[in-house]
């Protein structure tokens, strides 16, 4: 099976994956909700950390106990295990990333049986002197909350290795978005995305022997045809692989994003030091951030899009935006000033837990259409 | 405000929480609230509130971002925010509290149309994270100094720490009036008064002065028996941001002799309030009281710190959801409420984060509850017709209650 339809099956299947690895190695599974939540403490507790995704169905499960006009995504994660699709967690920790986030979580410990539940508070303000000298406290206070559950001591050593293993898979998963860098790109953006997804459900060892394979797969990949305006995929939680497979098929050649499931995943490695808590804090400080840890002094995200955007020719961007995505809307006119500036074109599309294929469809071939009328 | 600068005083911008005794060592200074000094004005005007709503969406804040940026924003580009006869408006220095995420986006925002020194402090939820706070205050102290070019004075600062914690219990005091019945104010009333806090800052003398009046004035009401409305015979809380432009939120249930008389919004985010054991709330005790001593800088920021990680309860409810929704159903049982009306919000979540959860567990206490579809700033998103529908069925139907006239 080529190693990019086992990503594609993992992603699909996960919830079978992580009932299988809790039934091989009898550990217990984790559910976090952000990127920002330190999944290394989990892993160096032989712990499986599993991020918590939507389900893109209809569902109306949710409306007692969040809004219906918080954000897709936080609806459609706690639809999910109130339906009970998570039913093999054994605890579920979230990050002090949006509000939105804050209410599936909230009600997740309330309503659906867990043992363990945290909240990682972790700070906002990344770019202040104070958040890099107290964050490891807090990474240490998760670290003695998972040792309490678990019964175990959670070592330095085992945490040196996690760090290992998570740096490796961010290596290599940035090797692989290097070989998007040509043209057409040797991987498509359905096929990057389902690798970042699948990163994010499975075993990382595993995870990493897979990545191995695909890229001595690719050298051996003849070209491939893709869409012939390069794109860049902007926005927050964006695991709708229908959506990229919309895009793809209009003519879009996805070439790199600046998503949570994406570079913002893993575009920068934790740097070792003598104290891993020191290097687990200062990675989640300096990962390039989402609009909800960029809030003050020069915004670090321009740096991160105009960068990639010139690194990968991009032709025009497609910002995806959440309904109701609060931080991501907010955003959206600073993004596009940027790219603006670089005389690079945006198409902002509004998803919901489900989307229209046709009509998300019409649009970007317009947008690729003028695109192209306008060369 | 406007003629601060001829007087050599300084101007702060900055929203509704920032922890106003901090750059009091500077001298002087006058703040803006959030919403800036013509708010009330736009939020009065229906034409003016809609112009600024629409030119704020035209620059591509849509109709979900935080409904107070996108009237203030609108507001300055409609030319609302300088004074009437056209001055312009100097802001010396911008702080805000990352403490509603969108508000603090929203600072951001700001402060890059304004190009304006600007300078976030992140308020965690608990002491355990007080150094983070701490540290993040000698910083802004360091940062004040170089963008105003002026000494910073701690004796000022440890008058305004007095000052800000004096208040905020005399606030929670007056709070605490409102578990009699009948109650001597209204919720609308509650929120004026509250608005002092806003506009004119904590840690001034003269506010102090006011809510030791206020104060007074209302345990007069209490001891003769003066109900803001003579009719009460059913006390209701509200939760989620009132709508500011209207005033039927309130009114309309008092045909039923239905009153609001307070929520955590309004209590927990101006007072100094001790959360107990089971989750009852106490009026926090001053510093006397506790004993504690302000000798310098240090320890006036760990005083100020501890006044708001360990006894503003409100803050935490950003963070911690599951205090938020405990908080709101002990003050609920504590202050005698007979229904909850929770507003969900049509954009603003900071204010109706836990709503539902909220309605679900006050309903376990045997307290009834209904939401509104609301938008608390927004007129063109806002179904009166709606509203008054649910409330009268709510009145009516779930409380058993009669018009006491049309």
């Amino acid at each position: 099976m080529d190693v990019f339809e086992r990503f594609r099956q993992t992603f699909d299947n996960r919830h079978d994956y992580a009932r299988e690895w809790k039934k091989r190695t009898g550990g217990r599974v984790v559910g976090y909700l952000c990127t920002y939540v330190p999944e290394e403490i989990l892993y160096a507790a032989n712990i499986l950390p599993v991020r918590i995704f939507g389900g893109h169905e209809p569902q109306d499960i949710t409306e007692p106990h969040i809004w219906n006009m918080f954000c897709a995504y936080s609806r459609d994660c706690l639809a999910q295990g109130l339906l009970g699709r998570y039913s093999y967690l054994d605890g579920i920790v979230a990050a002090n990333g949006c509000q939105h986030i804050r209410q599936t979580h909230d009600s997740w410990q309330r309503h659906i049986p867990i043992s363990f539940s945290y909240f990682f508070y972790m700070t906002t303000h990344v770019q202040s002197r104070a958040a890099h000298a107290c964050l490891p406290d807090e990474v240490r206070d998760f670290r003695t909350a998972v040792e309490e559950w678990t019964g175990k001591a959670i070592s330095d050593d085992a945490l040196n290795r996690a760090i290992e293993v998570f740096n490796t898979n961010r290596r290599l998963m940035k090797d692989l978005y290097e070989l998007r860098k040509s043209d057409p790109p040797m991987l498509s953006g359905l096929e990057a995305l389902e690798m970042v997804a699948a990163s994010m459900v499975m075993e990382k060892e595993d995870h990493n022997r897979l990545l191995e394979q695909a890229k001595a797969e690719l050298k051996k990949r003849s070209q491939r045809e893709a869409g012939k305006v390069r794109v860049m995929m902007v926005g927050s939680e964006m695991d709708d692989l229908n959506l990229m497979h919309i895009l793809e098929a209009a003519g879009a050649s996805v070439v790199v994003d600046d998503s949570c499931v994406g570079t913002r995943y893993f575009w920068n490695q934790a740097e070792m030091n003598s104290d891993p808590i020191l290097s687990i804090s200062e990675r989640y400080l300096n990962k390039p951030p989402c609009p909800v840890y960029d809030i003050t002094g020069v915004r670090r995200r321009k740096e991160h899009i105009l960068t990639l955007a010139h690194e990968y020719n991009v032709q025009t961007c497609v910002l995806i935006l959440q309904k109701f995505c609060e931080p991501h809307e907010m955003s959206i006119p600073a993004v596009q000033s940027w790219l603006k500036e670089r005389d690079i074109s945006t198409l902002v599309l509004e998803t919901d837990i489900t989307i229209s294929a046709g009509q998300v469809g019409t649009r970007i071939e317009a947008h690729l259409e003028m695109l192209d009328q306008g060369e | 405000m406007y003629t601060a600068e001829e007087r050599g005083e300084l101007l702060m911008f900055g929203g509704v929480g920032p922890l106003h005794a901090l750059p009091s060592g500077i001298g002087t200074y006058h703040l803006i609230g959030s919403f800036g000094p013509n708010f009330g004005k736009v939020l009065d005007d229906y034409d003016l509130l809609t112009r600024s709503l629409d030119m704020c969406e035209q620059a591509g804040y849509g109709a979900g971002t935080c409904p107070s940026l996108r009237a203030l924003l609108g507001s300055m580009m409609v030319g609302g925010f300088d004074s009437s006869d056209g001055k312009k408006t100097k802001i010396d220095f911008h702080l805000e509290t990352a403490l509603c995420q969108p508000q603090a986006q929203s600072a951001q925002i700001v402060a890059e149309r304004h190009n304006a020194p600007f300078f976030l402090i992140e308020i965690p939820p608990t002491e355990k994270q007080s150094a983070f706070l701490i540290m993040q205050m000698n910083d802004f102290i360091e940062w004040l100094e170089k963008v105003t070019g002026r000494k910073y004075d701690d004796e000022k600062l440890i008058t305004a720490v007095n000052n800000e914690w004096e208040v905020r219990v005399l606030w929670s005091r007056l709070c605490e009036q409102q578990k009699v019945v009948p109650a001597p104010l209204k919720l609308a009333s509650l929120y004026s008064f509250m608005n002092l806090m806003w506009r004119s800052g904590r840690h001034r003398p003269e506010t102090v002065e006011f809510y030791r009046l206020a104060l007074d004035e209302v345990r007069h009401f209490v001891e003769e028996g003066i109900a803001a409305v003579s009719t009460e015979r059913c006390r209701l809380m509200h939760e989620g941001s009132l709508t500011w432009y209207d005033s039927i939120i309130t009114k309309y249930p008092e045909r039923w002799g239905a009153v609001f008389t307070g929520s955590e919004m309004c209590f927990g985010s101006q007072g100094a309030w001790e959360v107990e054991e089971n989750g009852c709330w106490k009026v926090a005790p001053t510093i006397g009281e506790l004993g504690l001593e302000m000798r310098n800088r240090d320890e006036a920021l760990a005083v100020l710190a501890k006044l708001y990680l360990q006894y503003a309860p409100g803050n935490q409810g950003f963070a911690l959801l599951d205090r938020r929704i405990r908080n709101r159903t002990t003050i609920a049982k504590d202050w005698h409420i007979d229904g909850l009306v929770t507003n969900n919000d049509r954009a603003c979540r900071g204010a109706c984060l836990g709503n539902t959860e909220t309605v679900i567990s006050v309903k376990q206490e045997g307290i009834p509850a209904v939401s509104y579809d609301g938008a608390c700033i927004d007129p063109r998103d806002f179904d009166d017709i709606a509203y008054k529908s649910q409330i009268e069925t709510f009145l009516e139907t779930t409380l058993g209650l009669t018009a006491l006239y049309d």
